[in-house]
Order: C-alpha cells, then structure tokens, then sequence
C-alpha cells in the first residue's frame, strides 16, 4: 500500500505543479516540459523528505517498484496529453455525425465540415514548436530528433507490417 | 531474483509477453487489431501470474490486492504506451509527416506535401478505419454513427482538455 500512495503522491504533485505552471506561462515545448516536470517532482520530493528526516521504511526493490508504477502511469498521461493538446480529425467526424442524430450526412459534406476543422498547418507548427521539423517559408526540413522519431517508426512498420498511416 | 524483486518487474516481463504475443500473431494473421488484443491480455495474464505466484506466504487480503493494483496499474501503464507506439504509426499525421521527410534530403516544400497527402485523403482513410471498425456505416451514400465508444471517448477527452488545459488553449 505504501507503494501505491508514494507513487500516487508523486503523480498528484507533478500534476498539481502542471496545473499551476500551465496557468502562470504556457511552455513553448508541452510535451518536453512534461517530461522534466514529471521525472523532477518527485525526486525533489524524496531529497526534501530525505532532508526533513523523513524515511517511509521501503525496501530497495519496493522503491524500485515505486518508480515501475510511476513512470509508464506518466508516460501514458503525456500520451493522452497529446490528444488532449489537440482534437484528433477521427473524433472530429465522430462527434460531427453524432450531432447529425441519425439523420447522417454525405461525404460531401463531411469534407466541408473537415475542411473548416483540421488545419494541417497547426500541425507543422507544433512539430516545428517541438524541433522534430524546420520551416522557413514554404521550405519543411526535418531535423536530428525528428529524424529518430522518423526513423523509429519506419523500423517499427517493418516489424510490424504496416503500411504509412495519416 | 528474489520473490519481491520478480513482484517488481511483473509488469515489465507482462509487457514482453504483451509484444512477443502481438509481432508473432500480426506476422501469422495479419490481423492487426486481434493480434493488439491477444497481446494485451495474454500480458494482463502473465503479470498476474508472476505476480501471484511470488506473493509472501501468509500475505493478508491487503498486501495482495496492494501488489495485483501495482501490476495491474504499471502494466496497463506500458501497454497503453504500447499501444499509442503502435497506433501513431497507423493513424498519426505527424508521424507520417516525419517518415515523408526521412526521403527528402534538403526539405521539401509545404503545399508539395499537402498535395500529396491532401484533406479528402485523410478523410477518406479515417472513415474507411471507422467503417471497417464498424463504428460508422454507410447507406444510401450518407455516413451514420454505429457505436458510441469513441463518442464516449470524445467526451471525456473534452471533459480532461477543459480541466487541464488553460482557456487559451482549450479551443485549438
């Protein structure tokens, strides 16, 4: 249980900072900032607590499991951030036939109502925002990080057998 | 490795069960969304085990449920990245972006990519997906909406997006 609630404090901590922080300045780099704010909080935390005299009594493979529960919990959240930053085009059609009440619509239409939703160049924006992409002008260059994440998931459709996805 | 530590990395070594499961089935089947499946709960299952199987004897109700809630709670955490590292890879724009650009030593042009990959195309993929995920159907060439789970999904999305997201930021 102690497990459980030392991770639970790490995450409520990380989160409730994140909120404040995302109310006084927006980072530039979300995503980047996430991950720093996460993986900081809590070792800050145990250095204050550790200097208070604080010690919870956890073995070294309970503290590790700390750190087994916490970072994929995180990890998954930046991952739903991501869609929370930005309404996917999927959703975007769902909630438009949604709103349709069964009466439905032809794609003709659809694309009009995806055509005022779903602006391509935000898009190239966040990933300039984030240095996966340099734009100048009408010129888009890829650059080093964007380069990994490229090339990660070029390995990984091999292995899986997938096509290119949009 | 002591009981404790295999209760550590129950989840991790779920996650390895979880994408063994998943390469070796998508290669046999060529069923994506099944193998995804099977690879899920074949790695739920092995967590458990692992995780049961290495509780202290004489451990009360209390310190069980504590160690099934961490290896449930870590390995759905990894799966679920899991499974975005692989959905990205089917439905991201951005993604298909970057894998774009990897050919194009030197850059290439904005509207040279939004002409190749344009709007209708885009459209037409993702209602194909939903479609064939038998979430929308189409009649009488009008498209209607099927299942209500990625409705439900939309909305808890909007409910996370108005609570942590700053109102700058909310209507982007």
């Amino acid at each position: 249980m102690t497990v459980l609630a030392i991770a639970a404090a790490f995450f409520v901590t990380s989160f409730l900072l994140q909120y404040a922080i995302w109310r006084i300045r927006l980072p530039q780099r979300q995503i980047r900032a996430l991950l720093i704010l996460y993986l900081v909080t809590p070792v800050v935390i145990v250095i204050v607590a550790r200097a208070l005299g604080y010690s919870v009594g956890l073995s070294s493979s309970e503290m590790v499991r700390v750190w087994v529960l916490y970072l994929p919990v995180s990890l998954a959240y930046f991952a739903l951030y991501a869609a929370i930053e930005l309404s996917s085009p999927t959703l975007l059609i769902i909630s438009y036939l949604s709103a349709t009440k069964g009466a439905g619509c032809g794609a003709a239409e659809l694309l009009e109502h995806f055509n005022k939703k779903v602006e391509l160049r935000y898009r190239f924006e966040l990933m300039e925002q984030s240095g996966l992409i340099k734009m100048t002008g009408d010129l888009v260059e890829i650059l080093p990080s964007g380069r990994v994440y490229g090339n990660i998931f070029e390995s990984m459709s091999r292995v899986f057998g997938l096509q290119k996805g949009g | 490795m002591t009981p404790e530590w295999l209760i550590t990395v129950s989840p991790i070594a779920g996650t390895a069960v979880n994408v063994f499961l998943q390469i070796t089935l998508v290669h046999s089947t060529r069923r994506i969304g099944l193998s995804i499946l099977a690879g899920f709960l074949g790695g739920l299952v092995a967590a458990l085990i692992v995780a049961t199987l290495n509780l202290p004897p004489g451990s009360s109700p209390i310190e069980a449920i504590a160690v099934w809630v961490f290896a449930i709670l870590s390995y759905f955490g990894f799966a679920y990245l899991y499974w975005v590292f692989i959905n990205l890879n089917i439905t991201s724009l951005r993604i298909r972006t970057l894998r774009d650009l990897l050919h194009h030593e030197g850059g290439v042009s904005l509207s040279q990519i939004l002409a190749q990959y344009s709007l209708e195309e885009m459209l037409h993929r993702r209602l194909e997906r939903l479609e064939h995920g038998k979430q929308i159907s189409c009649t009488d060439g009008k498209y209607r909406l099927v299942s209500s789970k990625l409705m439900i999904l939309h909305h808890t999305l909007g409910v996370l997006r108005a609570v942590i997201l700053p109102p700058s930021l909310r209507n982007s």
